[in-house]
Formats: C-alpha cells, structure tokens, sequence
C-alpha cells in the first residue's frame, strides 16, 4: 500500500476503535480498584490494578487490546498496515480482527504481531519522589542489594504505608501526590521494618525493582556528588551533611545532636494518635540554621557525610522548635541496613 | 569548684543516662542525647522539652559537670509529603 493508504486506514481504525467501534478494543473488566488509591491519581477514569497472577500493573482501567501503525515492506515506497495486538488479548480475536475484516484489508497488507507488552524503560535516581500507591509521597533514599535483587530504600511511612500494606504492593516514581500526567511502577514492596507502637526500630522498607526499570544510578546525587559505597561506622564521627529529597531538594546541614533517646513521633493523626518511640537517634539543623534541612516529603533521603561523602542516616521526621529552627530526625543507616539484611549496592 | 563543660564520649553517655532516668515520663521530656561540641571528640547535654506542657519543668543547666542544652519542640512528625506534618 501506499503510504498514505496505511496512514488513512490507520487514523480509521484508530476513530473506531475509540469512537465507531463503541470503545470495542478496549477492556474495562480486568483492572481491579484498589481503594482509596484510584481516587487520588489524577488520571481521569483510570485506577490502579493488578494482572492477576502475573504481577503486573495495569494503570489504566480501559486497557487498549490493539495498537496501529505503518510497517515497512521488502519493496520500496510500499508499506503495510501494523497491527500490534496486547498481550491478554493474542487470544480474543473478537474486536481485532472483526475490526480488520470491516475495512477490508487484505491480509497480505496487514503486520500483525499478538501478545506484545511494551513497558517504559524508566531510569531510577535517588533522591526524587516515589510512594507506596496509598500515600501522599516521599523520597527514594537509597540503592540497596542483597543476593537475590536491587531494592529501593526508604521508610516505612513511604514504601509501607506505616505498616498497613501487603508484600509486592506498587511503588509509585513520582509517589502518588505527585502524579500529573504519567507515572511508573518502579518496584514492588519486598520488606518492612514494622512500625508497630510504642518502642520502634527504625521506620524503613525495602521494594525490589519491576521489569520496568531499565537503568538506575546507585551512587549519584545530583548536586551532591558521588557517594562511597560502606556507610560511616562511628555515629559521633560526623559533623557536616548533605542530603537530596524530594521536597527541598539538595540541603547542607549539621548534626545538632548524637544519640538522642525517647524521641517520640507521631504516625497516626489528631483523632487517632499512634505514638512510635525510637532511641539513638541522629538530629540535624540546616546550614544555616534558619533553613530546613528537611520538609514534608523528604522522608527517606540519604543523608550523606559530606566530609567523606559516605552514606550516613535516613531522613524519617521532624519538627519545628520553638525559634523557628527547623530539626530533622534521621536513622543512623548501619542500623537501617542491618534490619533490612541489605548493604548499599556495591 | 570547676566550671561545667563539654566532655568526652563515655562521660556524656554516662550523663545523659542520669537525665534519662531523671526526667523519663514527664509530660513535657521530648528526649535527651548528645550534642557536638566545638571538639570533635567532645559533647554536652542536649534536653528537648514539649513547651505546650502543663507542669511546668525546672530545668537543669548541667549534670555531671556538663552543659545542658535545652530545645523547646512540641513535636516531631514522619515527612511523607502533603500530609500536613510539619
């Protein structure tokens, strides 16, 4: 066919489809809301949903069974009508190819390939929004590995929802607050340090990477540097930091204090308290210090020695004081990585 | 009579321990731990106090020799963006 041809049959194809067709290529029944969260992603009628039994996402809630195109052929200046029909749907030759016989199109002009699934080849960063689908959004602290995979490292409050979650539970890159046209499932929540009540460890998770993510950069931050790979191993030995989140972006800052015992934090809301108490803690003030090292957001940045620019703590809390200074609250992050089973990508 | 000041690692774990156990389950202790000093192998006292308490706290200006720290935070909160947590 000519290439025009393929481009007109292609545009009617895709009118059908969409408006003809009465919405025929497209499925509504296999996306399975997942409360709350579909109301908060600005995505118009789609919903966050599971392929079951495969572990996919699905983001939207009309899934397109077929997409159209123009293929080359062997002969010059001659061109095919491409027909790339979704996997799920290599089997359901209903609307595809009923579709296809309408416009007549001989079969030797047509393409046509079943069961493709195209992913994004999404590059992961650190210190950029990310969030478990069910929260406002937090940040991607760390690359972290054991034997069996890379994880993404953040807290609890952010990649498990302060423990009111399920293993393989989407992780969203930017976390679902920030969502204003596309989004990624970037990873899947592996393990969580449980939040529980009372006296806590640490407020941390981990989520292995999905097969969307094509490359990611372990040791950069931008703005920041190159960090080392082992975390500093004597708490008291630090002094000046830096770190990158999603909110205030790359902060410098000092520690303010070692060791702090009986720092309570509040998980729960006004109506419903949920007091955590954490010991040995790290506290930090920005530099200078009318200038937040951290706001709302920036919860599980990696906190970098900026001395050695070896990994240090992970940002969790904070809070105002009574001059207006602004105070962080971080995890020494050996104690992190020990609870977790996990060292930083080597 | 000597005058208070920062002092070694051991010395100040030691100090803040006594603090801890003074003041744990008052209505306005928000925590007790280091804080650097101008050396760095050297520390003081470091008290957070909950300004919106009822009782009010008499407040320590040192223990063990070394200087207490006092800062006045009603609260810490966990940083997950838009949550309204400051």
């Amino acid at each position: 066919m000519r290439l025009q041809s393929v481009l007109d049959l292609k545009a009617e194809l895709l009118f059908d489809s969409r408006v003809g067709g009465g919405g025929r290529l497209f499925s509504s029944a296999r996306a399975v809301a997942m409360g709350t969260a579909a109301g908060m992603l600005p995505l118009g009628e789609a919903a966050v949903g599971r392929e079951r039994g495969e572990g996919i996402i699905e983001f939207s809630a009309r899934v397109p069974r077929a997409a159209f195109g123009v293929a080359p052929t062997s002969r010059k200046n001659d061109f095919a009508l491409a027909v790339r029909v979704y996997r799920g749907f290599e089997n359901d030759a209903t609307s595809t190819d009923e579709l296809l016989a309408k416009k007549n199109v001989p079969s030797a002009e047509i393409d046509i390939v079943r069961g493709v699934s195209y992913r994004p080849r999404v590059t992961l960063r650190a210190g950029g929004s990310c969030g478990h689908f069910e929260v406002t959004a937090g940040t991607l602290g760390a690359f972290v590995e054991d034997a069996d995979a890379y994880y993404v490292l953040s807290n609890n409050h952010v990649l498990a929802n302060s423990d009111a979650c399920s293993r393989g539970d989407p992780i969203l890159v930017p976390g679902p607050i920030d969502i204003v046209g596309g989004f990624s499932v970037v990873a899947q929540l592996s393990a969580w340090v449980p939040l529980g009540g009372g006296a806590g460890k640490v407020d941390a998770a981990i989520a292995a990477f999905s097969d969307d993510v094509a490359h990611f950069y372990p040791w950069q931050y931008a703005g920041i540097g190159t960090i080392k790979r082992s975390p500093i191993a004597d708490r008291f030995a630090v002094n000046r930091v830096a770190k990158r989140g999603r909110t205030t972006g790359v902060t410098r800052g000092v520690v303010s204090a070692f060791d702090l015992d009986g720092v309570a934090i509040d998980y729960g809301s006004h109506a419903s308290p949920r007091l955590v108490t954490f010991d040995n803690q790290l506290e930090f003030v920005g530099s200078p210090p009318e200038k937040p090292f951290s706001q709302p957001g920036d919860s599980g940045s990696l906190i970098i020695d900026a001395n050695s620019m070896r990994p240090y703590a992970l940002v969790y809390g904070g809070g105002l004081d009574a001059d207006g200074i602004d105070r962080t609250l971080g995890h020494f992050l050996p104690e992190v990585l020990d609870e977790l089973g996990v060292t930083i990508v080597k | 009579m000597t005058t208070a000041g920062p002092k070694p690692l051991v010395a100040a774990q030691a100090a803040k321990r006594k603090l801890a156990e003074a003041f744990r389950g008052e209505s306005w202790f928000r925590g007790v731990g280091l804080a650097p000093a101008n050396r760095r192998d050297l520390f003081t006292l470091r008290l957070t106090v909950d300004p919106s308490a009822h009782d009010e706290p008499s407040l320590p200006t040192e223990c063990e020799g070394i200087p207490v720290e006092v800062v006045f935070l009603a609260a810490y909160r966990p940083r997950a963006g838009g949550s309204g947590n400051s």
